[in-house]
């Protein structure tokens, strides 16, 4: 899944309007949010849903203007089409998000410092480190970091997790 | 004058020395740490104040509150992960100054600046305090509302780019802050029957997610480069140093606009620290020759933030000592620690309490000095990890991004946000949204919104009282002028 040139360049004008209508789009759904909001008596003129509203209509004028830009960009044959040199892996990206959202997933289940514990070494493996000594030592050492000085000093109750995690997570912290 | 040398005798005795030092190296632990602010430190060392003497326990939370205001922003500058709050800033420039391998440099402007914004408000709070706070009073909603507004109004230039997505940036960030509870009305808005929501977006988990998160997605995404190559990320060794004298001197004047804004925002009731952050930045770029630099990697945008930041701090005390009133969160949770000792704080404090008050004015001098050491301390330790492996630094930074966001309110929902936010930073990179416009759209949103709204019920809405009230007239006339300012540029250099 590798990849050459930067999205935003290669096709500028065309990724700038479907980004435009995804922010449009977005904007009227929380703008239709707001006609649920109650008349609180007293605040009728300016309620709970006036700051909203002001900013999402700014929003919608800012986005049909860039939308606007792009067309007329596209239509004159002027949207950038610079080929960019970098090279991406979004695969990498990917794959980092994955590990990450498993871990926050897994902190409930398993608890606060297996769930790191085992991230990290996924983690730092997904990203290129190689030496499973230097994996197991590294993860050990920012577990043992984060459990002295936010577990211990400072108090934060870490998620225990359930069932024979949260048992065993008691002889720990 | 006798009574402040007695103030600085008293500091200068070694118990009380020791306190400050103590203060200093949990403030900078506190600062470093992400998620974990001056008011947590202050709260969880209040137990611990218990069996001191007065002065002795103030002091212990003073250099807490002066150093952990400072810490943040080394690993703002290092990692791109804001320790505080006041330090999300000093991000903006301070990790593209590391990025051109310029990290000691940037550390050392840091030192340099918060050292001379923290006394510069020290000496403003000895010689005109209860002044300053009668001006402070005079501030009203109409006021706070122009105030933000003038903020807001150079937010679309910072950070290059396009200046229509960066203006949608700071809508979004306007927007975002309206989630949670309404703070006029009590309506809960956009929480999706959420209760993680309820409390709207919090602040540091979103800036966790929006900095450190996407900027590890950005990092690893691009496939590592060779030394020499275009795109190649500066690894080299920190060597902490100022830059050279003439950059400093160059930098005067916006060392004392951010000095002296840092002071008078820190006064305000509510407006703290990282309001105050970033007022010296956009300020900054207000007053810049060359203001597309910023957000590119200049000195200047980390002098600034840093300086009005630990001014702010010394600010915050002068409400505190002179009215009773905190200025900021952690002076907030000091006036408990200051009942628990037995002292009310009030007009009458400097009178019947005049050693111990100016003991606080000594320990906050002695605090800011202080800054230079912890900073050398912790810039040592954490300047180290540099020399680790980006597979290795990407994967520590997102451990710090989770156990950071989940510590500010021990909740899983927070952690998601960062999580959330990391994605959403990852697509406004690629497609040319300004990161930073949308975190102070975040951090004006909540001020712009309730003080609108709260002058418009004094005033039975009517819109003119903004602008009739002489200081919100004058700030919305210089905002407004500030916005048009490009194009007036460009209509008098056409002429020209």
């Amino acid at each position: 899944m590798t990849w050459k040139g930067d999205f935003h360049s290669k096709g500028a004008s065309v990724s700038d309007i479907i980004v435009c209508l995804i922010i449009i789009a977005s904007s009227v759904f929380f703008y239709v949010q707001t006609f649920s909001f109650p008349s609180i008596a007293g605040y009728e003129e300016m309620g709970p849903e006036f700051w909203p509203r002001l900013t999402l209509t700014g929003i919608v004028i800012l986005a049909l203007i860039i939308m606007i830009g792009s067309i007329l960009e596209r239509r004159r044959g002027t949207s950038p089409k610079v080929e960019s040199k970098e090279k991406k892996n979004t695969a990498r990206a990917v794959v980092c998000a994955g590990i990450l959202f498993f871990f926050i997933i897994s902190i409930s289940y398993i608890g606060f410092l297996l769930s790191a514990f085992l991230s990290m070494m996924v983690l730092a493996y997904a990203l290129g480190e190689r030496n499973k000594l230097l994996l197991l030592f590294f993860s050990f050492v920012m577990v043992a970091m984060i459990y002295l000085s936010f577990g211990k000093l400072l108090f934060v109750p870490m998620p225990r997790g359930i069932w024979i995690f949260r048992e065993l997570s008691y002889y720990l912290y | 004058m006798e009574q402040l040398l007695i103030g600085f005798w008293t500091v200068l005795q070694p118990v009380n020395i020791v306190m400050l030092l103590i203060g200093m190296v949990l403030g900078m632990i506190i600062g470093i740490l992400p998620g974990v602010g001056g008011p947590m430190g202050v709260a969880l060392l209040i137990p611990f104040t218990f069996t001191m003497e007065p002065i002795q326990g103030i002091l212990i939370m003073v250099a807490l509150y002066v150093t952990s205001t400072y810490g943040g922003s080394i690993t703002s500058i290092l990692f791109k992960i804001p320790g505080e709050a006041p330090a999300i800033v000093t991000t903006f420039d301070g990790y593209e100054l590391t990025k051109k391998g310029q990290s000691g440099s940037a550390l050392g402007v840091a030192i340099f600046s918060s050292c001379l914004g923290g006394i510069f408000s020290v000496i403003v709070l000895i010689l005109i305090a209860p002044r300053l706070s009668a001006v402070a009073l005079k501030f009203g909603e109409a006021e706070y509302f122009a105030m933000a507004v003038l903020g807001l109004s150079v937010c679309a230039g910072i950070g290059g780019g396009s200046v229509k997505k960066n203006a949608l940036s700071v809508l979004a960030g306007l927007f975002l802050a309206t989630w949670g509870i309404d703070e006029v009305t009590g309506h809960p808005r956009f929480t999706f029957d959420t209760s993680g929501l309820l409390m709207g977006i919090t602040f540091i988990p979103a800036a966790i997610g929006l900095f450190a998160i996407g900027e590890v997605f950005e990092r690893v995404e691009t496939i590592l480069k060779k030394k020499g190559e275009e795109g190649y990320v500066v690894q080299e060794r920190v060597r902490l140093g100022l830059p050279p004298l003439k950059d400093l001197l160059r930098m005067k004047w916006l060392y004392l606009r951010s000095a002296v804004l840092g002071t008078f925002l820190g006064i305000l009731p509510g407006v703290g620290a990282t309001t105050a952050s970033f007022f010296g930045y956009s300020e900054a770029v207000r007053w810049s020759r060359d203001p597309k630099k910023f957000g590119t990697g200049i000195i200047d945008g980390v002098a600034a933030p840093e300086t009005a930041n630990n001014a702010a701090c010394g600010g915050a005390m002068v409400p505190l000592l002179t009215l009773g009133i905190p200025g900021s969160a952690t002076t907030a949770v000091m006036i408990g620690a200051f009942v628990i000792h037995g002292i009310r704080p009030g007009p009458m404090m400097i009178v019947q309490q005049a050693k111990l008050v100016y003991s606080i004015f000594a320990g906050l001098f002695f605090s800011n000095l202080l800054i230079i050491l912890g900073g050398i301390l912790g810039i040592k330790f954490l300047v180290k990890v540099l020399d680790l492996s980006y597979s290795k630094i990407g994967a520590g930074i997102l451990l710090f991004a989770v156990i950071g966001s989940y510590s500010m309110r021990n909740s899983m929902a927070d952690v998601w946000m960062t999580f959330g936010f990391g994605l959403m930073s990852y697509f406004m990179r690629r497609y040319g949204y300004g990161l930073a416009p949308m975190v102070l759209g975040m951090i004006l949103g909540p001020l712009c919104e309730t003080s609108l709204q709260r002058a418009m019920i004094i005033a039975d809405y009517d819109p003119l009282f903004l602008i009739t009230r002489p200081i919100s007239g004058s700030l919305l006339a210089l905002a407004v002028l500030s916005f048009l300012y490009p194009w007036i540029r460009r209509l008098i250099k056409g002429k020209e």
